[in-house]
């Protein structure tokens, strides 16, 4: 089971225990040049709430959020990163023990999506083997502006060699498209086929489907 | 050399100007004899609606304009793009800083801008962001770049360059502060593989900025100026005594078990209520820099 880890969690106190119980915990970083939208992806996953106005992240930041999925409590463990170059030194080293990786773009901006390639290099190189990868085309309310289409995504996903697998989303967190529906839409595939490699159990996902 | 323009000289006419647009015409030419026809006309002073394009020839920069020629505007527009977007995204609902086109976001971009210029070879850094903003909360923009300026160079140098050495140093001598005067900590950290890069980059870099209540921050930054150069250290110790104080409280009140994950957003939190609970108390115990590491609160 390379995918998931199961926590058998020994607690102090048994009222914890009930709070903070898990059956599956997954890590997933979340990547992409800056301004992209990412915290807000975040925290619309978090909360159900956009909000447009947030900070840039130093660093890293991180949200947790427990699903129950199939009578199977999900842990859910995401780590906003910086986007800018420097922060690269930091982030980097978090990449390892990622369960999955979201690499963000921005649809009106080309060259957020231009760099796309090179967050996916970066997944490949210090990520495990075995990373789930998922595509995130933010701010696709903006459609005026759009620079990306959808379909750049699509064929940029297939195109990405089979060491994982690449799924291409587009996200609206504004207009109450939320991120939640989107992820969560993942999580059963996720963990009921857990004693399975993933990446088959996702295989008939890999076509975009939007 | 060119005489210097004398201030007493007669206002050039209408004559001085076609003179000049004919030099501005032929420069190639007359360039060889700068010398007489030139200078001359240099000494009556240039048109002011001309020296934009004279001073640039007189000084060769048309030339290195021509030789180099993106390369400024490819600058600019670099770190230009880079802070624009990251203008609204400092302290979003601080009334200055709240609208587009308001002084406070205009001031910032300059600030931020400036120190690009001022230091190319580093360049902009995001946690420049909120440090700058703060600075522009107390003081006019000149004071905040030039403070701006001394922040970086002088205390806490590294931390905002590309590689951040400043800020990986001062989370390793953070990690051995803590080890060394909180073990208990350290090893409840370490245990759930937390490090103070996790956590304490934000603090570090942007100053304490997002995460002390502004009263305390203001406090903070009177003793962060003051005690000078070494000061690194003294944002070590609050660090330190921020998750030394949280793993004492969250024991006493039992509002974290001992055993329980010692989760990033917990320490954060953690450190807003006791900030909130006892800034000057935490302030005092900590003496800020003097007992970096040494002996419990």
């Amino acid at each position: 089971m390379y995918f998931v880890e199961h926590f058998s969690f020994t607690m102090q106190s048994a009222e914890l225990e009930i709070e903070d119980s898990f059956d599956f915990l997954f890590k997933i970083i979340l990547v992409g040049d800056s301004n992209v939208g990412k915290t807000c992806v975040v925290h619309s996953f978090k909360s159900g709430i956009f909000i447009e106005k947030q900070q840039n992240t130093i660093g890293v930041d991180f949200t947790v959020r427990t699903l129950k999925i199939d009578g199977k409590k999900i842990k859910l463990q995401v780590w906003d990163t910086a986007g800018q170059e420097r922060f690269r030194t930091i982030t980097q080293s978090y990449y390892r023990s990622a369960h999955g990786a979201m690499v963000a773009y921005d649809i009106t901006r080309r060259s957020t999506f231009e760099s796309v390639s090179q967050w996916i290099r970066e997944v490949e190189q210090y990520g495990a083997a075995s990373v789930l990868l998922i595509l995130i085309g933010n701010k696709s309310d903006l459609h005026a502006n759009r620079q990306v289409l959808f379909e750049d995504a699509c064929t940029l996903a297939q195109n990405v060699e089979a060491a994982f697998v690449l799924m291409a989303r587009e996200l609206m967190a504004r207009n109450g498209m939320t991120a939640i529906d989107e992820i969560s839409l993942e999580a059963p595939s996720l963990t009921l086929n857990s004693s399975h490699p993933v990446r088959d159990t996702l295989a008939p996902d890999k076509n975009c489907r939007c | 050399m060119l005489h210097p323009l004398r201030l007493e000289q007669k206002k050039p006419n209408e004559e001085d100007k076609a003179k000049w647009i004919n030099i501005i015409e032929q420069w190639d030419q007359l360039l060889p004899k700068k010398a007489s026809k030139v200078k001359m006309q240099c000494q009556k002073g240039i048109p002011a609606s001309l020296r934009a394009k004279c001073w640039p020839l007189l000084s060769g920069a048309t030339e290195r304009i021509k030789e180099q020629k993106d390369l400024y505007k490819s600058a600019l527009k670099h770190w230009k793009d880079v802070i624009e977007r990251d203008l609204d995204r400092q302290f979003p609902f601080h009334e200055m800083f709240v609208s587009k086109d308001g002084h406070g976001q205009r001031s910032l971009f300059q600030v931020l801008k400036a120190y690009t210029q001022f230091k190319p070879e580093d360049g902009y850094c995001q946690a420049q962001g909120p440090v700058a903003a703060v600075l522009l909360m107390n003081m006019p923009a000149e004071e905040a770049f030039w403070c701006l300026v001394q922040i970086c160079e002088q205390y806490l140098p590294g931390y905002y360059s590309p590689l951040l050495e400043g800020v990986l140093f001062d989370a390793a001598i953070l990690t051995w502060v803590l080890k060394r005067s909180c073990p208990a900590a350290h090893k409840h950290l370490q245990r759930h593989g937390v490090e103070p890069l996790m956590f304490a980059t934000d603090w570090l870099m942007c100053l304490f900025t997002r995460h002390l209540p502004f009263n305390t921050l203001l406090r903070v930054w009177d003793l962060f100026f003051c005690y000078g150069k070494n000061i690194s250290k003294g944002l070590v110790s609050l660090s330190h005594r921020i998750v030394h104080l949280d793993f004492q409280e969250s024991i006493k009140h039992g509002t974290l078990k001992g055993g329980r994950k010692f989760y990033l957003k917990d320490v954060t939190l953690m450190v807003l209520m006791v900030s909130n609970v006892s800034s000057d108390k935490q302030i005092h115990l900590s003496c800020f820099l003097r007992s970096t590491g040494e002996g419990a609160p």
